[in-house]
């Protein structure tokens, strides 16, 4: 059968056809996969534009003027139907204030701060209160208020995080870390990689200009576009400026330190050590390795959308190992062992 | 200053969502006299019987109380209160199906609603709810004026003409401010999409 008329189809919809059309319909659209989802879909905008306690308005509008353009002659009681629906709930829903109201007084008494987390083997991207972005890298927390303070923008995070930051010049954005760095900004974009389980803080700067700062002697240290800057996490429990590792600042393979954004994972002659653990931030698996030797391989490769077992391959076949997997823990040796 | 309700609502959705993680009751009850007669609608407009889609409707609010300790605040809580209405729904056609025999006419319409609920058009619908609030959000992040001339073009449908000359603007200014927009959502919107792509996921499980 030839398509069927839009009109006919919202009468069925609205459950006004007589029993002689409903049988034409169903038969018409048990006909073709395409009818199916022809109906499919004015039936699911239908309902979901008609629904009688609206959280935002707009919604209604653009149902209104496409079944205008869709009943081309005007059927009188279905449009006088619709427009009824759209004056009568044309009001914001009183309740989810309420509940709007409620959250208020609950947030200060939690202090006013949400937490979002990207577990390991997941991704996250955050919009802050003042619209800057923050993608989250696996294992990682970011701490944020609900509101930030007037004088300054200050946030928490441990685990990795590429920040995009709106550009304000009286309003600091400070992004605090578990190991002891303090990363100062006005509006930059700039990649932070301070894991609790990693010996340095890395942040790479990509544009604009940032100041690090080390919490514990104070020392700040500004950063270039294109830099990267090593902090070794042992300073901040250093009990004396001679214990202190000097930290390193130097130009930065900005594609390796931020492919993770693109959803590239990349090994440059990386010590097995941090393999591991990134693969286990990438894949959310939990890695045991018995041959303590192959910690001290290296690794060059990079992957993208790869499932973990094409990897294991890979190192399998580029640097002799073996491996098993049982659920998420994955076992690594050596081949012949 | 008096700050529009819509507003309200977008930037205290995920506080809604933990409140109840933490078992707050006075904001379960204030949701759920919320979400209820829209879920009955939604409900009902596929199982087309009212007593029915009430009692759906209220089990399915009371499955977000017992499981409200796995509620992701990261993600749209009304997505998932649908989602779980919809899985409802589903079982409840498909039952039904086995259950009755009806007039034919009767039995072919539950097909077809069955058919219309699981289709891919209600996933979208439902996801919508999810980037209706993240759109929004955007919407936030941009001035007022630049927002405004948006949606009289896009959801009044008006000409660049028609918008200059209501808010007495030039069109070229018009025409900024929605390129404007458009890149703001363009932004947003990829990095959206990047996240609704769980391809890491599937590879690892489909090993």
């Amino acid at each position: 059968m030839k398509s069927m008329d839009n009109k006919l189809l919202i009468r069925y919809i609205l459950g006004k056809a007589n029993q002689k059309e409903s049988e034409q319909i169903a038969e018409w659209i048990k006909e073709s996969p395409e009818n199916l989802e022809q109906f499919s879909f004015l039936k699911a905008q239908f309902t979901f534009s008609t629904m009688p306690n609206t959280i935002f308005q707009d919604r209604r509008k653009n149902f209104v003027y496409g079944m205008m353009r869709v009943a081309a002659i005007l059927l009188v009681p279905l449009i006088a139907g619709i427009i009824y629906l759209y004056f009568a709930n044309n009001k914001t829903n009183d309740k989810y204030l309420e509940a709007c109201r409620q959250t208020e007084l609950l947030q200060e008494q939690h202090q006013g701060s949400v937490t979002y987390i990207a577990n390991a083997g997941t991704k996250s991207l955050v919009v802050l209160p003042d619209s800057s972005i923050v993608r989250l890298n696996g294992e990682s927390k970011l701490i944020v208020p609900q509101r930030f303070a007037a004088d300054v923008r200050e946030l928490f995070l441990t685990g990795e995080g590429y920040f995009e930051v709106r550009h304000h010049d009286d309003w600091p954005m400070n992004v605090r870390t578990a190991n002891g760095v303090t990363v100062k900004v006005l509006g930059t974009t700039f990649n932070l990689s301070a894991y609790e389980n990693d010996e340095k803080v890395k942040v790479t700067l990509i544009e604009g200009s940032i100041v690090v700062k080390e919490d514990k002697s104070n020392h700040e240290h500004k950063i270039l576009p294109n830099q990267e800057i090593n902090i070794d996490v042992n300073n901040s429990n250093a009990r004396s400026a001679s214990d202190m590792k000097l930290p390193k600042i130097k130009h930065a393979d900005i594609y390796k330190n931020t492919g993770w954004v693109k959803g590239e994972l990349i090994f440059d002659n990386t010590p097995m050590t941090d393999v591991v653990k990134q693969l286990e931030r990438w894949y959310g698996v939990n890695i045991h390795v018995t041959d303590e030797d192959i910690m001290k391989y290296h690794f060059t490769a990079t992957f993208t959308t790869e499932s973990i077992t094409r990897v294991l391959e890979y190192m399998k076949f580029s640097s002799r190992l073996k491996y098993d997997i049982n659920g998420s823990d994955v076992y690594i040796q050596k081949a012949g062992s | 200053m008096y700050i529009p309700p819509d507003i309200e609502i977008i930037e205290r959705l995920k506080e809604i969502t933990l409140a109840i993680r933490s078992g707050s009751k006075e904001i379960f009850k204030s949701v759920y006299l919320a979400e209820y007669n829209n879920l009955v609608h939604f409900i009902n407009s596929y199982l087309r019987n009212k007593q029915d889609s009430e009692d759906l409707a209220q089990e399915t609010m009371l499955a977000i109380w017992e499981n409200r300790e796995t509620l992701d605040p990261n993600k749209n809580f009304r997505s998932y209160l649908y989602t779980i209405a919809r899985n409802k729904s589903l079982n409840y056609l498909r039952d039904n199906a086995k259950r009755r025999r009806g007039n034919s006419l009767q039995e072919s319409e539950n097909l077809i609603n069955t058919l219309a609920l699981s289709s891919n058009s209600v996933e979208q619908e439902i996801i919508g709810l999810e980037l209706q609030e993240f759109i929004e959000r955007i919407y936030l992040s941009l001035p007022e004026k630049v927002v405004r001339t948006f949606k009289m073009s896009r959801q009044d449908g008006l000409t660049y003409k028609e918008i200059a000359k209501k808010l007495g603007i030039t069109t070229k200014v018009v025409e900024y401010h929605i390129s404007i927009t458009l890149k703001a959502l363009r932004f947003s919107l990829e990095a959206f999409n990047e996240d609704n792509n769980s391809v890491l996921k599937d590879e690892i499980y489909g090993q």
